[in-house]
């Protein structure tokens, strides 16, 4: 016997086809979702409320800074990065004006500053590390989502989801990732996220003998940002547009 | 009638029905490879998976809180070196990362040789590190080679060659 089906009862099972084809997957993500959320390992289960009412700010003195990178080595030792690869979360460079221009180095991210009596012309000494950027290119041009800023302006490295492509390395203004040698992920300053969310400073700020180094919440009243209100600070690289959050105290114009 | 329109033919035979019944397969295996390829917490807060966010934060500290730390058993230290010239200073900075002996004091205490390597770090003498900033020295010509530590106690740094302390 010939089934015969009506145009308008054909257009009405298709119709309903596609929707359950189209919401079963969507509806299967939800539930995977939830699962996802319950079974979270660790005790927080909404980031956002430990954010809530933080903004974390960092400011480097230039006028204290005497080159000893005790915050290079701590910062290794604290992260994992090996001691005696050439890559660094924070280092340390030297600025010198001399006849034929501006000089600048940082010999194993300025733990090995080789001993010099020359002192004529302006010098001194500029930590970097990650600034943190409120528009950061490293976060946008992540293929994978791999890097992304918290809720409270740290930008950190998923090293699971990270592929090793590289292209943060290369997006960053300011050369402040690298790819880790042991991991092959993508790794940088996280301002030691996992000490701050303890409650701890992070390893360079409880190291730096001179007080160079100041991290705090600038939506509370610390010393961050009261040096920030008070002082004439600026970022590196303003023209990138990256807005960055570490803010230097006494930066010179020569400072790249 | 024409065959292109269905007309008397089964319904499974039907154009329409085969054009559906393939769209309908592409958007199966569309939707389950991205089930399967996105993270179960991808989009939580962001773009990005939200259980990173748990991950980075249960990493290992390495570094204890601070000297107040330290303080706690070694109150007579920290009182020598609140008088003299390092005062201020994190004991970690010298003695390194010392969360596991805090949290463990049997676990080998952090000692450190006070030598060239570690107290030049700071005092030795190079381009940058100017005088009003810090002490320095040139290391061979100040000491001949003798150790830091032989006539500086890090702690007063000037007391046992019968200098000051603050």
């Amino acid at each position: 016997m010939k089934k015969e089906i009506s145009r308008r009862a054909f257009i009405v099972s298709t119709c309903k086809i596609l929707a359950a084809g189209v919401l079963m997957p969507a509806g299967g993500l939800a539930v995977l979702e939830k699962a996802s959320f319950a079974e979270n390992g660790s005790e927080v289960t909404d980031w956002r409320k430990v954010w809530e009412g933080k903004e974390w700010g960092f400011v480097v003195d230039t006028h204290k800074c005497i080159g000893c990178a005790r915050c290079v080595k701590a910062c290794k030792q604290e992260n994992h990065v090996p001691l005696d690869k050439e890559v660094y979360r924070t280092w340390v460079e030297r600025y010198r004006e001399t006849a034929l221009g501006v000089e600048i180095d940082s010999p194993n991210g300025g733990l090995d500053f080789p001993p010099l009596e020359e002192t004529t012309g302006k010098q001194f000494f500029v930590p970097k590390l990650c600034n943190q950027c409120k528009n950061a290119p490293c976060v946008q041009v992540c293929p994978v989502g791999a890097t992304y800023r918290t809720g409270d302006g740290v930008i950190l490295v998923d090293d699971k989801r990270c592929v090793g492509c590289r292209y943060c390395i290369q997006a960053c203004p300011y050369g402040a990732r690298f790819l880790h040698p042991e991991t092959h992920v993508a790794d940088k300053c996280t301002w030691c996220y996992h000490r701050v969310m303890k409650g701890m400073e992070p390893a360079c700020v409880t190291v730096c003998p001179v007080g160079a180094r100041k991290f705090g919440n600038l939506n509370e009243h610390s010393e961050v940002r009261e040096i920030i209100e008070t002082e004439r600070v600026r970022g590196l690289k303003p023209e990138k547009g990256t807005k960055p959050m570490v803010f230097y105290i006494g930066l010179d114009e020569v400072v790249m | 009638m024409d065959k292109w329109t269905g007309g008397e033919s089964p319904f499974f035979q039907r154009a329409y029905v085969r054009v559906g019944m393939l769209l309908l397969g592409v958007l199966v295996v569309f939707g389950t490879v991205r089930q399967l390829s996105i993270p179960p917490s991808f989009g939580e807060y962001g773009r990005y998976r939200g259980d990173s966010i748990g991950e980075n934060v249960a990493r290992k500290v390495s570094f204890a809180l601070g000297s107040d730390d330290c303080k706690k058993c070694h109150q007579n230290v920290f009182q020598l070196v609140m008088q003299a010239e390092h005062k201020g200073m994190d004991c970690q900075s010298c003695h390194g990362p010392a969360v596991n002996h805090v949290s463990n004091p049997a676990s080998g205490a952090p000692k450190v040789k006070g030598d060239e390597e570690l107290c030049g770090s700071c005092h030795r003498q190079i381009a940058g590190r100017t005088e009003e900033l810090i002490t320095t020295v040139m290391p061979l010509w100040h000491s001949g080679g003798v150790e830091c530590g032989k006539c500086h106690d890090p702690h007063q740094p000037r007391n046992a060659i019968g200098g000051r302390t603050l």
